[in-house]
């Protein structure tokens, strides 16, 4: 049930990423709620739910987006899966750990981008890395750091699990 | 609880496999000027969830502008008096100038190119993904829009319809990358082309390097790509860099319409050009 009321959530999300009531802009580039919604997704449910639900909601985004190819399908299944492997190693995650891993995979779904940009001759590099890449892994980090603040927070277990399945 | 079903890691790369290859051949997807049908039922879906935030939004921002920001009205309602006075008076000059001009069109049996059919439309959603400028409009094909239809605002131009569905339509901005627009400069009426370029000014490409372009000038429609008429306002040129040995200038070009902050489009309901019509026609088939 929790899985389905995700689904429905990152739907909601997904309309409101790109409606007029989301008032976070900053000069035209917005935070990928989307990407940071997958990021915990995964990091709470494993890679290979998080994969398959970022690739789903990627696709959706993909749809409603007038990018010239369906990149977030790839990406938005890598992020999900990514934090998934990830989750898995780490212990006791905190603002900063979170916000750095989001602000990586924002640049490696911004890479996937440039690098379909490459193929279909409309990158315009360094200016698409400068004023659009790095901003944006710099919102999608914070915002996501915030997030985690404000809703996943809470007391992990102080021995990491690696440990636990050994006792 | 729902549970998933388990998942080799041999499936999760079949899956991933799959996804590259549709990755691969999504371009000829994304170009068509409809949906396909696995994607409508999204794209209708998450229309409708925007177009009832759009309500909420302009619900709110209507009680706020029409009841709570009412300081300075009186001042701004003086001032406004003042220049609606100024206003008439220079109005009844230019209706006599665009009486003379009229006379002059049908003594030289010259086409009218600004009398134009246009629509107005809501923009009700953004695009999702900050690499892309595009947005959604309130009017679609039962409206009588279609695909490569010039959107437009009283400040100038806004972009192009790429895609429709019954109730709604996708504009590409002019600020998007893959957008570009045939523009003349008004002063010396060279021709070129307006390309995008995200979060940075416009490009006016194509000007010959001999060309006399100043900072400054107004860059026009041409009305050579079939999608916009002759005159209406792209932006202003704001830096203007020759280097040498080269072909063209480097030429920036600021909007005329702040794109970031469009609430209402008209859209010019003028079919394609019928080269326009024709590629379109050859995309579908």
């Amino acid at each position: 049930m929790k899985i389905v009321l995700w689904f429905i959530s990152l739907i909601a999300l997904t309309a409101l990423q790109g409606s007029v009531l989301n008032p976070v802009v900053v000069k035209g580039i917005r935070p990928d709620f989307i990407l940071i919604a997958v990021y915990f997704f995964g990091a709470g449910y494993g890679d290979v739910r998080g994969g398959l639900l970022g690739a789903v909601i990627g696709f959706i985004m993909d749809v409603i987006s007038a990018g010239p190819v369906y990149i977030n399908i790839f990406t938005k299944f890598f992020a999900g899966y990514l934090a998934g492997i990830i989750d898995r190693g780490v212990q006791n995650p905190g603002f900063a750990l979170h916000a750095g891993l989001l602000f990586m995979l924002s640049l490696i779904q911004s890479t996937g981008i440039l690098i379909a940009y490459v193929f279909l001759g409309t990158v315009q590099f360094p200016d698409d890395l400068i004023y659009v890449a790095i901003p944006q892994a710099v919102l999608d980090g914070l915002f996501g750091g915030l997030v985690y603040l404000l809703v996943f927070r809470r007391k992990r277990d102080t021995v990491s699990r690696w440990e636990s399945v050994l006792k | 609880m729902l549970k998933f079903p388990s998942v080799n890691k041999k499936i999760l790369a079949a899956f991933f496999l799959v996804i590259g290859i549709f990755v691969l051949l999504s371009p000829e997807i994304k170009e068509k000027p409809h949906f396909y049908f696995f994607e409508r039922p999204f794209a209708f879906s998450i229309n409708v969830i925007q177009s009832g935030f759009d309500s909420i939004f302009s619900g709110i921002s209507s009680v706020w502008s029409d009841y709570i920001a009412l300081v300075n009205v009186r001042v701004e309602n003086q001032r406004l008096l003042a220049e609606n006075q100024r206003l008439q008076s220079e109005s009844v000059f230019l209706q006599e100038k665009a009486f003379a001009a009229d006379r002059l069109m049908e003594l030289l049996k010259l086409k009218d190119t600004l009398k134009k059919e246009y629509i107005i439309a809501t923009i009700i959603a953004k695009d999702p993904v900050s690499w892309s400028s595009a947005v959604v409009i309130s009017k679609g094909g039962k409206d009588g829009l279609r695909p490569n239809m010039g959107v437009i605002t009283e400040g100038g131009v806004v972009g192009r319809i790429v895609k429709t569905t019954p109730d709604y339509s996708r504009v590409l901005l002019l600020s998007d990358r893959n957008s570009s627009i045939a523009g003349l400069i008004q002063r010396t009426r060279f021709e070129g082309i307006v390309a995008g370029s995200f979060g940075r000014p416009l490009k006016l490409n194509y000007i010959t390097i001999t060309s006399d372009v100043q900072k400054g000038d107004l860059v026009l429609t041409s009305g050579t790509d079939g999608v916009f008429p002759e005159g209406i306002v792209i932006g202003r040129i704001s830096k203007v860099n020759s280097p040498k040995n080269a072909m063209f200038h480097s030429i920036e070009v600021l909007p005329g319409v702040n794109l970031l902050n469009v609430k209402e489009v008209m859209v010019l309901k003028t079919p394609p050009a019928p080269e326009i019509e024709r590629l379109l026609k050859e995309g579908l088939d």
